[in-house]
């Protein structure tokens, strides 16, 4: 058991933080929150040199090969940060589909560019009438003769605006017939289709979002494409999206833990600094115990994202479940620091004088995204009274053969 | 950064279980199962405790010459977990955890040898005569008196919330022997034998309807001053070195998922019952479930980046805060299943007519005590004070 990261996670951490600090300031974070699609190709391009957008990605295609635990000590320092760039709406979800869900040549075709800057991929999978990231589209996708058609609406596919690629994903005409059930119970497949945005039928409307980035309601109007289009083989597409939703859940669930480690700590240095009654307000009991509160709600927040990300790289099976643990955890400690932070900030934390409510937004777009916080709990709540798998340590690997026995109270 | 475990503590987890396996007795472990109290009675962690020291498992912490096992801190972590996870009840701290490394720091050899070895066969049971009815979480404005008389000190006055005095046979305590200076310079450590002429035990009730504390006064008792530990006036620093052992050395995370696993078992013999869960309680579930993880991952870090025998220092405040909440929440949730059925009061004749009408049971009075871990061993606004000053700064 190793409890600490290694030299090269540490190295991806450290260089990460000291680009941010020296290139990534205050003024190049405006021009990212003006640029029309809240990303900066000067600085898109550094992000490839600095080898990031190949980080998660296979190293057949040129990419790192990396883990969840080193993507997550990028992201934590691109929460610090608050950057705007969609690194993972392109990255995470969409490179990562390709790279999982796509046909060899599809792979060759496309994630080279991506990782090498020259192209970016953005996923448009949510739409205004669902909730749930993992129910049934709406929007359809039609066999047609020489390919397919595809009709339906998408909402805040973050990163498409100035996208090169548009991955949309539709329920296959046909494939919940019979099904008469609630709608978990819906029997459904999805496909996953990769589209260039100037299309016929396709339009594509751009607008910023909460956290300074950009996103793009999309409209499919009858648009019709060629087999080729079809992002991997002609079968049921939804465990592979589970798979890469679960786990850039996670890594957006270290983001958060990095924007709410910076607002705890500009939290700290405003109240030691401000003084109020004629002393810092940090002298105040009931401002020191807050703090505190947001220490350990940071503590736990990050414990979370290790436990998951570590998880994740010793095999866990079930994905989904363990992201709605981390989001669960994390979506509750961020909107506690946010408002603790804001709040203990008084009038300034609510003004654009301090980067403080730049952070509450960021951490409030993050509650925003993927299902709700509660959602979260309950899907998580559900899973573990389902499996029963909370009743070992959740940490400690599982035993096998007669261990796993043993797991099944042998002294009762 | 990895998950993985070494061959040697995969060998190790084997070893423990197998010894589980054979020396965890049923009877032990439904005595456990059903115990609300903060411990066990003494004759249910009695047999355990022995069988631990035949085992030579008692004292982990301990060196090695007095029994202690040398276990890193992940050992220690997989050895807490899969007790609790079989059931097995907890040992009584007092003596093993507490006196027991104070003696093995201050302590003279001749206390070392007289009372080291009645720790570790059980043959002493000790209790902590620490708070006082003027002396909570401002402890060192303890008031119990003792003048030196010859070879002996006589004390008067009195002790509260003394967990398990009416089991105890042993008291370790704190008292006043100068009224000079700060008061932290005029407290002694001493032993105090229960049994001394002048020391009456009064029963507390408390909250869950369990009886676990007393309060203990002294008429006139004579202790030897060789009980004396470390040298007088100094008994603060015993204090606050038990302390440290008190809120660092504990492992939390595995005992509270064996009372999220009764938790567990309360809601599916509901189930059973035709009750099922609804959204709001697998939402709470949940919740709960994923603190836990999260607690578990901060609290074996925390653990694992400790040399063998060095304390967590600090970050325990965190780690006790969070433990004695996460406590509350694993209990609170248990009553929010329980939901009309935790009106039922000590219903014993109820209680007796299954396994799971006996569990169901334990579940509102077990939440009720657990408000007691955000105020004992360092009350949850003492820890958050600590926390702002070591981990934040202000």
């Amino acid at each position: 058991m190793m409890l600490f990261p290694n030299e090269q996670q540490q190295l991806i951490e450290s260089s990460a933080l000291t680009w941010l600090r020296k290139e990534y300031g205050f003024e190049q974070r405006v021009r990212s929150v003006q640029d029309p699609h809240g990303c900066v190709p000067r600085v898109w391009e550094q992000f490839a040199e600095m080898g990031w957008l190949g980080l998660p990605l296979p190293e057949a295609a040129g990419g790192f090969g990396a883990g969840p635990l080193a993507t997550g000590l990028l992201m934590r320092a691109f929460g610090r940060h608050l950057v705007v760039e969609p690194f993972a709406a392109c990255i995470l979800y969409a490179a990562r589909l390709i790279a999982d869900a796509g046909r060899p040549d599809q792979c060759e075709e496309w994630l080279p560019g991506i990782i090498e800057g020259r192209m970016r991929a953005a996923l448009a999978h949510d739409e205004a009438a669902v909730r749930d990231p993992h129910e049934a589209r709406a929007t359809r996708a039609r066999r047609i003769a020489g390919g397919w058609e595809l009709e339906g609406r998408k909402v805040l596919a973050v990163g498409a605006p100035g996208a090169e690629l548009l991955i949309v994903s539709a329920s296959l005409e046909g494939s919940e017939e019979g099904s008469q059930c609630g709608r978990e119970q819906l029997s459904f497949e999805h496909r996953l289709f990769v589209l260039h945005p100037a299309l016929p039928g396709l339009s594509v409307h751009a607008c910023a979002t909460a956290d300074g980035g950009r996103a793009a309601d999309l409209v499919l109007d009858k648009v019709r494409v060629g087999p080729e289009a079809l992002l991997g083989e002609d079968v049921d597409a939804r465990a592979a999206l589970a798979a890469v939703q679960a786990e850039a859940v996670v890594a957006q669930c270290w983001e958060a833990v990095g924007a709410m480690q910076a607002a705890f700590e500009q939290t700290a240095d405003y109240v030691r600094q401000r003084q109020q009654f004629g002393q810092p307000l940090s002298k105040f009991q009931v401002v020191a115990h807050r703090l505190a509160e947001m220490a350990v709600q940071c503590e736990e927040a990050l414990a979370a994202c290790k436990l998951a990300a570590l998880r994740i790289e010793r095999g866990e099976p079930e994905l989904p479940t363990l992201a709605s643990m981390t989001r669960s955890k994390v979506g509750r400690a961020a909107n506690f620091v946010g408002k603790e932070a804001v709040q203990l900030h008084g009038a300034m934390g609510v003004s654009e004088e301090l980067a403080i409510a730049s952070t509450f937004r960021k951490l409030q777009a993050f509650a925003q995204l993927g299902g709700s916080t509660a959602s979260h709990s309950r899907a998580f709540g559900r899973s573990m009274l389902a499996s029963g798998a909370w009743r070992a340590s959740r940490t400690l690997p599982p035993g096998t053969g007669s261990d796993a026995a043993h797991k099944q109270e042998p002294y009762a | 950064m990895n998950l993985l475990l070494e061959p040697t503590d995969a060998a190790f987890r084997e070893e423990v279980r197998a010894f589980l396996r054979e020396q965890l007795k049923p009877e032990v472990v439904r005595g456990q199962r059903l115990t609300t109290a903060m411990y066990p009675e003494p004759e249910i962690s009695g047999p355990w405790q022995r069988a631990l020291q035949a085992r030579g498992w008692l004292v982990p912490l301990w060196p090695a010459e007095w029994g202690g096992t040398g276990w890193t801190p992940v050992q220690r972590f997989i050895f807490e977990t899969e007790c609790a996870l079989a059931g097995a009840p907890l040992v009584h701290p007092m003596g093993v955890r507490l006196v027991g490394p104070v003696l093995l720091k201050f302590g003279t050899d001749e206390q070392k040898r007289h009372y080291l070895p009645r720790i570790l066969s059980g043959e002493d049971y000790w209790c902590q005569g620490f708070s006082e009815p003027g002396a909570g979480s401002d402890l060192a404005s303890l008031k119990l008196r003792a003048v030196p008389s010859g070879d002996d000190y006589v004390l008067n006055g009195s002790k509260i919330w003394t967990t398990h005095a009416h089991h105890a046979n042993r008291m370790f305590a704190l008292v006043r022997t100068s009224t000079e200076g700060r008061k932290q310079e005029g407290i002694s450590f001493l032993l105090i034998d229960m049994e001394s002429p002048g020391i009456t035990v009064r029963p507390i009730a408390t909250i869950g309807g369990d009886h676990d504390v007393n309060e203990v006064f002294f008429d006139n008792v004579r202790v030897p001053r060789a009980n004396l530990v470390g040298e007088e006036n100094r008994g603060w620093d015993c204090a606050k070195y038990l302390l440290e052992f008190e809120r660092g050395a504990g492992i939390f995370s595995p005992r509270l998922r064996s009372q999220l696993k009764r938790v567990g078992d309360a809601i599916e013999a509901l189930r059973a019952r035709g009750l099922h869960p609804d959204a709001a309680l697998e939402t709470r579930f949940g919740e709960v479930a994923a603190d836990l993880d999260a607690f578990e991952m901060l609290e074996l870090e925390t653990l694992g980046r400790l040399q063998p025998g060095q304390n967590p220092g600090p970050v325990s405040s965190i780690l006790k805060l969070r433990a004695s909440r996460t406590k509350q929440a694993i209990g609170e949730l248990g009553v929010e299943a329980l939901g009309l059925e935790g009106l039922r009061w000590q219903d014993a004749a109820r209680a007796a007519e299954s396994d799971d009408d006996a569990l169901l049971a334990t579940v509102m009075p077990e939440y009720l005590n657990s408000r007691a871990f955000t105020i004992f061993g360092g009350a949850a606004e003492v820890q958050l004070g600590i926390i702002a000053k070591t981990t934040v700064g202000v």
